[in-house]
């Protein structure tokens, strides 16, 4: 929970290195695409969950989450965040499981809601996180798998310049 | 005054279309991209009048299976029927119009109507509805109901769709483009497949404004995505250098484009081909040669990537070079969608050789989505330059500030290669990236706009 509310912390800060060393080397960070699907006839299919394709809004390493928060860090062309967009990130319902060699399973609820510049309008983003966190030789935590389900099948988003 | 009273070129307060554009300057009021009125035309007038692209046939591989798409405005059905061929079916129900189906894909033999319980087929036949005798009585015919089936072209594993039963086949519609459409779609013995469903995404820009990007502006690259070289993701004044490099190919009567870029001067250590087509594992490459015409292959042996292509109105192709730091080559389609004039519905797949090994799939996909799409180190910088015009145009006296599209100097296809001419069709511009092939499209829409109501 406190690591979740740190993170948080870090991110609506726009304190990106600092978030970076929370999450392991080893880290797969995904967002996959959301979709509906049936028979036809009124009967939800269930999503096909497993063999994640690649086919989302994120799918990363911790290298290429390193170089999306080096468009903020080392360059000044960040078009996307200028001027930087304020983020608040509400993080609720955490559940939390131990699992063998001292790793936790945490799953939230994340509603980030996003403001631009003057525009009076605001993002909302509503997501289940599943995560699973490692624990450190000094005893801390790192981030080790993201998951991110978001509830929107089609993302009323200008852009993801962000991290959820 | 409704849209149906007006003739030819004039809004409702008597403004002509033909004055919002000025071709003699090339200029675009900015009002074309704001304007309610002129959006409902476009329903019409563009996306009732071309071929639109709707999705992959491998994203409905089986008989039964479907995904719903929207054609211009309207919320349609994609699904292969028993028979293997595709249908495009209206997603509104013969019988009071409610939508037939609210989800985004599955597998249907039939799909039902929730709100009398019509019944109908893939290929949109009504095949079943509750009591038909008691509510059709006994001369009731239920073959005189269907649900609306729209003109389907395929070609290279892409789907098209037309409401216009007048306008000539897709064939006839891409034209002399089929020639950089077949270096793109056709060139293999098996067409390149979704790695996965679509990104799809609301965007705050007017459609026009994302098409027109890919229309041949190379010229934004070194500003607009200059911090792809400051986080060394394209080192070395890359992108500088593409907008030099750069080749557009515009067809004056479709409207339809392609921009390639000449990449052998700036990562020489690589072949011509793994240059101009590196989505293309280097074991499917041989099949370039006995698919492409000797003239096609003389382009990609010169290294020239054939990499963004426009298929008016708004059918996108986009080769992704793998750049340092990034997991490897991609390729994506994509399609920018009306929603508002303000609104745009943004599609984009990633699609990757049938034969990689799925961890090759997957970085191929990776590719795509760090790169375009939503949260695209690339694209998220255009969607926030888009967003900005969209802010501009919607001003009172911004509307009426004309967009730009300067000319440059008049096309040529002589020695642009260092091998000779440009082997393929259109009009040609060498060196630096210019607006000319943008303003074609924008040409082809005026055309379609102003001919009859």
């Amino acid at each position: 929970m406190e690591f979740l509310e740190l993170e948080a912390e870090l991110l609506d800060g726009a304190r990106f290195k600092e978030w970076l060393d929370l999450l392991a080397r080893d880290i797969s960070y995904r967002m996959p695409v959301r979709t509906d699907r049936g028979d036809g006839m009124g009967l939800p299919l269930t999503e096909e969950e497993a063999g994640f394709s690649g086919s989302g809004f994120f799918d990363e390493d911790w290298g290429s989450l390193d170089l999306r928060i080096r468009r903020s860090t080392d360059s000044r062309f960040n078009w996307a965040e200028q001027p930087r967009s304020r983020t608040r990130r509400f993080v609720t319902n955490v559940r939390v499981q131990r699992l063998p060699a001292g790793e936790l399973r945490a799953t939230s609820n994340l509603l980030l809601v996003r403001s631009r510049w003057r525009d009076p309008g605001l993002d909302l983003i509503s997501a289940q996180r599943n995560d699973r966190l490692r624990t450190t030789a000094e005893g801390g935590l790192l981030l080790a798998d993201r998951e991110i389900l978001v509830d929107q099948t089609n993302l009323a988003a200008t852009d993801l310049a962000i991290f959820l | 005054v409704t849209i149906e009273a007006l003739s030819g070129s004039l809004l409702a307060d008597g403004t002509d279309l033909r004055e919002l554009v000025d071709v003699e300057r090339r200029a675009l009021s900015g009002r074309v991209f704001s304007d309610q009125e002129i959006f409902d035309l476009e329903r019409e007038r563009i996306f009732g009048r071309t071929w639109v692209f709707l999705g992959l046939e491998s994203e409905i591989s089986e008989p039964g299976d479907f995904v719903t798409r929207t054609l211009g405005t309207d919320a349609v059905i994609v699904a292969r029927d028993h028979s293997g061929a595709v249908n495009v079916l209206l997603n509104v129900c013969a019988h009071r119009a409610a939508q037939v189906c609210m989800v985004d894909g599955g597998k249907a033999d039939t799909f039902r109507c929730p709100y009398h319980g019509w019944v109908y087929d893939p290929a949109g036949r009504l095949v079943a509805i509750p009591a038909e005798r008691e509510f059709l009585g006994d001369t009731g015919d239920k073959s005189e109901f269907r649900l609306q089936r729209a003109r389907v072209a395929t070609y290279g594993g892409l789907i098209f769709a037309t409401w216009d039963e007048t306008l000539p086949s897709f064939e006839d519609y891409i034209g002399d483009f089929k020639w950089y459409l077949d270096v793109a779609f056709g060139s293999l013995d098996k067409p390149l497949v979704v790695a996965g469903p679509p990104q799809r995404f609301v965007t705050k820009a007017n459609w026009k404004l994302a098409s027109d990007n890919f229309a041949g502006d190379g010229y934004h690259a070194m500003t607009l995505h200059a911090s792809m070289g400051d986080i060394g993701v394209a080192p070395g004044g890359f992108l500088d250098k593409i907008a030099g490099f750069a080749f557009s190919a515009a067809m004056p009567e479709t409207g339809h484009s392609i921009t390639c870029v000449d990449l052998t001067a700036f990562v020489p250590m690589f072949g011509a081909l793994e240059l101009a087509v590196p989505w293309i594992p280097p074991d499917a490459r041989p099949q370039l040669e006995r698919n492409l015409l000797p003239e096609q292959m003389r382009l990609l042996n010169n290294g020239v990537f054939p990499g963004i292509g426009m298929l008016f109105p708004n059918f996108v192709w986009l080769g992704l070079v793998r750049f340092p730091g990034t997991p490897a080559a991609g390729f994506t389609v994509r399609t920018f969608m009306p929603v508002a004039p303000d609104r745009t519905e943004v599609w984009s797949w990633a699609l990757v050789h049938p034969d990689l090994s799925d961890e090759e799939k997957r970085q191929s996909a990776q590719m795509h989505t760090l790169t375009f799409g939503a949260s695209g180190i690339f694209e998220q910088d255009d969607l926030a330059a888009w967003a900005r015009i969209q802010t501009s145009v919607s001003g009172g006296q911004g509307r009426r500030q004309y967009l730009r599209y300067p000319s440059s100097r008049p096309p040529s296809p002589s020695g642009v290669l260092p091998d000779g001419d440009w082997p393929g069709p259109g009009d040609i511009w060498g060196g630096f990236s210019t607006d000319d092939s943008i303003w074609y499209w924008h040409m082809k829409w005026l055309e379609l706009m102003t001919a009859g109501g």
